[in-house]
């Protein structure tokens, strides 16, 4: 290693041609699958680079370079499928590769509603999502925020120590692709991330938590300060929790886990749930299943949104969808099998949802807090409890109990349980704390009553 | 695919075109730029899968990953690259890159490369070798087939099998030159009852590090046992009653309840908290942690099982740990670079998902030996409370200690006997509550089927988890009936 070789300081991006590139590679593998007897044939080639650098008690600690690409080819021969996927692109890896899929597709049984989507229903338009914002971030520049981060968490009250630090991200990604129809789709996105960790320690005992923010928009996410102070914040109001009485309350979700309340209903209604009969929302479709109160609404096209996206993992084209309408199920959400499988057509949801708006009457937060006067407001979940085939709904939570509408005392190692069915059917008020952070954009929602227990 | 492990490695180096002497030139390379240690894991997984569904083998999948993780350690930092390129010149750029974090001078040298001999805990080569593909779609069709005979109630049937493996390669400047050929297998049944207007669902798997052809044999005697468990486990849940709300006596039955301890103790006493001082286990060794009761091993060393490891991911051969002792905190997991930075030793539990991952200390085996107690006067000493025997996994936040997993399958226990069957629910406690808690340590020892993935900072591991029946004086239940 000579002097001349030392690292870039700054990050090397994709060069323009990445795009043209991957997409020659996806015909050439689609190419291959054809002349090796596929019927009908798919594949998706992604690259991508990132770095992540990450400090703790004011010095740099890691710094991690990541270059990967990967291709995943899908074959059909009279309806049998076979897949395969490799990280290895040299010319005798992707003959193998297509070789192996196609060997897996000989044996496995005829199943009509294998194959491709239906050629009208693959996407035609692209427009552009405005997900792609490279700029060439330095490593020097990662560093300082991922130690102002750090600092920020550190300097912002004597009780915080430190724990696991803070850390700064970039990635650039490019995925294409394509199918035996003549589809083809590049997409190029950039995802920037700051994250912090904060411990807070009393007599009583230690408490973490994290903040952090993702953008595709470098300028755009929030500072390393404002990360820092925020996991500090969070870390320090949970310190010295009471327990607190079993019994039914009611039960707020704050605006950060409100959508982890709403994710089980997407799921029981989602296609492969449907046709597997593993969701308590069978035969749903047109059918009160949550507050009439309550509207869901998807908008796939969104700028400058990490999860926006013209089609689907089938390359069916996506659009927008009101998904429960006043309580009622709209529309499942289908993939091309799944779709198959239930005789009726794809949605567009092969991979789930992009942006899901909850539409209804919003109440300032602490008029909520005023109407749930006594109960729990949650502020974090740990644990999966959700049987989706019976709705049965338990979780573990930390929050803050409430009294009188006003926010009391920190309360954790608690669990919340009820039924999902209960759950969205009791849904009595949705907050105005509006955060569009991820899937969901949603404020605090309100649970009529739950099953609350301590020790 | 060789089952040598001399041609494996051989095969190994020159699938990813390179030879030992780029392996040690790299390495000294980057210690001339003054770091404390260089570190080279190369790795080639292949694997694949085979899934029945609607009574149809549908799907089939094949999966190549290979690629290289270069790692540069000075003082507490590291500097990590990994890229699945695999040449020479990739190697390199990964090696420079990684190479960068060193700010100031250690003056450390390259060892001479040194084989630390160790068992070899599985066979090596390609665990589905000896099953061909019409055998794969054979055992799902029949299994199926079994199982759908087994109640009329069974509306849905889901197999799947597995296999993997995965060779490792590691190449440091501490002298570190191992090599692994780890087989990984699995077989799962999942089902879904109806009756009337209720719908329950069941499942059972396992697996281990051995041939693929260990469910096959003897009828696919192993397979359809777990084909039985599933329809018996779902069709139990269907006449079940909500479950109880509050702090009681529950008793934990043997083998996959080993995920109380996993959770809460063994993630606080991974190295790493230690050194970070985010446990709150910290500063705790020698001091009673948990009831006498209690003894809690992790082991990475038994045959063929999950969890095992020959040697871990930094080249460490797989050993026995002693976590607590009659109810003793007796030491730490440790992988190289936390045990370096507090003064300790590796016990071997560096572990990376991947390639593509740091590695970080995991556990392997882990679990609470057997005690006397006969597991039905366990049962028989309890009023009122809970019988758990069947998880679906638990979480834990290691500062606090708060931790929470979820029964799948349960009963209430009245007046010493077990009763109505309740709904799944979560269970939450503290450590050091828990622990100590534990009152009943049954003699019916058994480790977990062999299903455990464990996920920490984004990494999923297999592990084991194990116990025999023992009774907790009191932990939260998390039903709906108060």
């Amino acid at each position: 290693m000579t002097r001349e070789e030392s690292a870039t300081e700054a990050i090397e991006l994709h060069d323009e041609n990445v795009a043209n590139e991957l997409s020659e590679l996806v015909e050439r593998l689609i190419e291959e699958a054809q002349g090796q007897g596929a019927h009908q044939s798919s594949a998706t080639v992604s690259d991508s680079i990132s770095v992540e650098v990450s400090a703790r008690e004011r010095d740099i600690e890691n710094i991690a370079y990541e270059q990967g690409r990967a291709f995943r080819v899908s074959v059909y021969v009279d309806h049998r499928e076979g897949t395969a996927v490799t990280s290895d692109v040299t010319d005798s890896a992707i003959k193998d590769t297509v070789a192996q899929a196609l060997s897996i597709a000989r044996f496995t049984e005829v199943d009509a509603c294998n194959g491709l989507p239906d050629q009208d229903r693959l996407a035609t338009e692209f427009p552009d999502l405005e997900q792609n914002f490279p700029q060439p971030v330095s490593i020097e520049q990662l560093k300082a925020d991922a130690l102002l981060a750090d600092a920020s968490s550190l300097d912002f009250d004597p009780c915080i120590l430190p724990a696991d630090g803070a850390s700064a991200s970039q990635t650039a990604t490019c995925s294409v692709r394509g199918n035996s129809l003549g589809f083809i789709n590049a997409n190029r996105y950039t995802i920037y991330g700051r994250s912090a960790t904060a411990l807070a320690r009393s007599d009583a005992g230690m408490q973490t938590d994290y903040w952090f923010d993702q953008n595709c928009q470098f300028e755009n996410i929030e500072s390393a300060e404002f990360i820092g102070r925020e996991a500090a914040q969070r870390a320090l109001r949970r310190l010295n929790p009471r327990s607190v009485t079993a019994g039914t309350y009611p039960v707020m979700y704050d605006r950060w886990t409100a959508p982890s309340l709403l994710y089980p209903l997407i799921e029981a209604i989602s296609g492969g749930n449907l046709y597997r009969q593993e969701t308590y929302l069978q035969d749903s479709l047109n059918t009160e299943v949550a507050t009439t109160s309550m509207t869901l609404r998807e908008y796939p096209h969104l700028r400058k949104r990490i999860q926006s996206r013209n089609c689907d993992a089938d390359g069916v084209a996506t659009s927008e969808h009101t998904i429960i309408n006043k309580g009622v199920v709209n529309t499942y959400l289908l993939g091309t099998y799944s779709a198959r499988r239930l005789k009726l057509t794809s949605t567009g949801h092969a991979g789930g949802v992009t942006n899901v708006h909850v539409d209804a009457d919003l109440t300032p937060v602490d008029e909520l807090l005023k109407k749930m006067n006594h109960g729990l407001l949650v502020t974090s979940l740990i644990g999966s409890g959700t049987n989706l085939v019976t709705g049965d709904y338990s979780c573990g939570a930390a929050g803050f109990w409430v009294e009188n509408g006003e926010i009391a005392y920190p309360v954790d190692n608690i669990t919340i349980a009820s039924n999902l069915d209960l759950m969205y059917k009791g849904i009595v008020g949705f907050g105005d704390d509006t955060q569009d952070r991820g899937t969901f954009r949603t404020g605090s929602i309100l649970v009529n009553e739950m099953t609350v227990a301590s020790n | 695919m060789s089952d040598s492990p001399v041609q494996s490695r051989q095969d190994l180096l020159e699938q990813a075109e390179l030879t030992d002497q780029d392996l040690a030139l790299n390495v000294t390379d980057m210690m001339d730029r003054q770091i404390d240690d260089a570190e080279l894991f190369i790795q080639h997984n292949r694997s694949e899968a085979w899934a029945l569904e609607d009574g149809k083998v549908k799907d089939g999948s094949f999966s190549v990953s290979q690629g290289v993780g270069v790692r540069a350690i000075t003082g507490e930092k590291t500097g990590f690259a990994h890229t699945n390129e695999l040449n020479e010149s990739a190697l390199r750029k990964a090696c420079v890159m990684a190479a960068s974090i060193a700010d100031r001078g250690g003056n450390r040298r390259a060892e001479v490369p040194t084989d630390v001999p160790f068992r070899r805990l599985y066979p090596g080569g390609d665990p589905t070798a000896d099953v061909t593909n019409d055998d794969k779609v054979r055992f799902l069709s029949e299994l199926d087939q079994f199982t759908r005979a087994l109640d009329p109630r069974i509306a849905e049937v889901s197999i799947s099998i597995r296999g993997s493996t995965d060779r490792v390669l590691v190449y440091g400047s501490d002298g570190t030159n191992q090599f692994d050929d780890r087989p990984l297998v699995n077989c799962r049944v999942h089902v879904i009852v109806k009756d009337g207007s209720r719908m329950e669902s069941g499942t059972d798997g396992s697996g281990g590090r051995y041939p693929l052809d260990m469910f096959f044999r003897d009828d696919f005697a192993t397979a359809k046992e777990m084909a039985r468990e599933a329809v018996r486990m779902a069709i139990t849940k269907l006449d079940s009653v909500a479950a109880p709300a509050g702090e009681m006596p529950v008793v934990l039955g043997p083998g996959w309840a080993g995920v109380l301890l996993h959770e809460a103790v063994g993630h606080g006493l991974e190295g790493d908290c230690e050194r970070k001082k985010t446990s709150c286990f910290e500063g705790k060794i020698g001091e009673k942690v948990a009831n006498e009761l209690c003894t809690v091993v992790d082991d990475a060393t038994l045959d063929g099982r999950r969890g095992s490891l020959s040697i871990d991911d930094e080249g460490t051969p797989g050993q026995r740990t002693v976590l607590i002792e009659d109810g003793i905190l007796k030491g730490f997991m440790w992988d190289k670079h936390n045990a370096i930075l507090t003064g300790n030793q590796s016990t071997g539990n560096g572990r990376r998902e991947s390639f593509a991952s740091l590695t970080i200390p995991r556990m392997t085996n882990t679990f609470l030996l057997g005690g006397e107690s006969d597991p039905e006067d366990i049962v028989r000493s309890v009023t009122k409370g809970v019988y758990c025997s069947a998880f679906s996994g638990g979480q834990v936040d290691p500062s606090s200690g708060r931790f929470v997993f979820a029964t799948t399958e349960a009963y209430l226990i009245e007046d010493g006997k077990l009763t109505s069957p309740v709904h799944g629910c979560m269970l939450t406690g503290y450590p050091w509550d828990v622990m100590n808690s534990i009152t009943m340590v049954g003699s019916d020892f058994a480790l977990d089927p062999g299903v455990g993935t464990c996920g920490k900072q984004g990494q999923g591991v297999p592990v084991g988890v194990g116990q025999p029946t023992i009774k907790v004086e009191q932990i939260t239940v998390g039903g709906t009936s108060t």
